[in-house]
């Protein structure tokens, strides 16, 4: 490199060069970052819509018709498909542990039961409620 | 003189200015810091407006739910106050935006309106000592609806709303309707679905306390079956 005089002012290719590349790898750095805000601003939407969605199948749970609904048994937890399909919430319903005592809901339902709600983007609420399955026997 | 005339208008080497490619590569940096810049505040501002609008979003929906968990039925009954309609849900609730859930009962009305493309919020104070013999045409619904004084919260909570439609479950048919000529009813299940200018639509489902989420229907057990 040849070593610049003292009466040569400005700037050599290579400082443009460097200043370039620097705004450049800077440019690279921030602008996808700056990018990930608004994902996550969406994202952020998506997970209240989705909780909402959760909500709004509790509101639903009063619509619920036993009688029409369809009950799998998997062991000791029952899956509630209403027929209906204006309550389209598969409900999966299992007793209610009490005091580490875990009885089968199939041996005897428990005054009060879990009953889970699946959401669209794998939220789960679970609420306690009065028993919706009885025992089997 | 001459000599110094000369002097001044001829540049000298310490006196060397800008060549045009120091100056084109000059503008070239200063247009890319310029944009760059620009992007980032652009997209900063967005993504920050973007949240807001959602949380706020999200909050005021949280208010809605426990707005008509909060129904007051007997008030309804009692001052005939209720209005099912398909762009108007008005109903009396013990959750108020001006005092929470701790203040008086009141008047809450739910109206869309087409020309500002809004859900707009009402809100009329039935206040507490109200005399047991007072005439109900005291309590008049459309009064209330477009009383400004006092303690009177109107004002816009969805925008950019392109339709919205309420609806109401019916126990009896199940089944939803849009409206109910029962100014003393009150529905266990509301629901509101809204298409917003951007072509995405939402449904919301709200559940007075009237909804008896977990009792089910006598003789429909369906464990025993």
């Amino acid at each position: 490199m040849t070593r610049r005089a003292p009466h040569q002012s400005g700037f050599t290719l290579a400082e443009v060069m460097i200043a370039i590349v620097v705004l450049a790898a800077a440019a690279a750095v921030l602008l996808p970052r700056a990018r990930g805000l608004l994902d996550y601003a969406e994202r952020a939407r998506r997970h209240y819509a989705a909780a909402g969605h959760v909500l709004d199948r509790v509101a639903l749970l009063s619509t619920l018709d036993l009688r029409t609904a369809e009950v799998k048994r998997d062991h000791d937890v029952f899956t509630v498909t209403p027929k209906d399909s204006n309550t389209a919430l598969p409900l999966q319903v299992s007793n209610m542990a009490v005091n580490g005592s875990d009885v089968p809901i199939s041996e005897a339902p428990s005054p009060f039961q879990y009953i889970a709600i699946q959401g669209d983007l794998g939220h789960r609420l679970t609420l306690v409620g009065p028993s919706l399955i009885g025992g089997s026997r | 003189m001459r000599t110094t005339r000369a002097a001044t208008h001829r540049r000298s080497k310490s006196e060397a200015g800008f060549t045009l490619i120091e100056v084109v590569v000059a503008f070239a940096i200063a247009a890319g810091t310029i944009v760059l810049g620009v992007s980032l505040y652009r997209i900063v501002g967005v993504a920050t407006q973007s949240g807001r609008t959602a949380e706020r979003d999200w909050v005021t929906e949280q208010f809605l739910r426990g707005q008509v968990e909060a129904a007051d039925a007997n008030s309804m009954i009692r001052f005939a106050l209720g209005r099912e309609r398909a762009r108007e849900f008005g109903f009396v609730t013990r959750r108020s935006a001006q005092w929470g859930a701790s203040g008086p009962p009141v008047l809450a009305i739910w109206r869309y309106d087409s020309d500002d493309a809004s859900l707009r919020y009402h809100e009329a104070q039935i206040a507490p000592w109200w005399p047991e013999d007072r005439p109900p045409a005291d309590l008049d619904y459309e009064e209330m609806a477009v009383r400004t004084h006092p303690n009177v919260w109107d004002g816009r909570i969805f925008s950019d709303i392109d339709s919205l439609q309420f609806g109401y479950w019916d126990e009896r048919t199940r089944n939803w309707t849009q409206e109910s000529p029962d100014p003393s009813h009150l529905a266990a299940i509301v629901r509101m679905s809204v298409r917003h200018v951007d072509g995405s639509e939402r449904t919301f489902v709200f559940a007075t306390n009237e909804a008896s989420s977990f009792s089910s229907r006598s003789g429909s057990s369906p464990g025993a079956r």
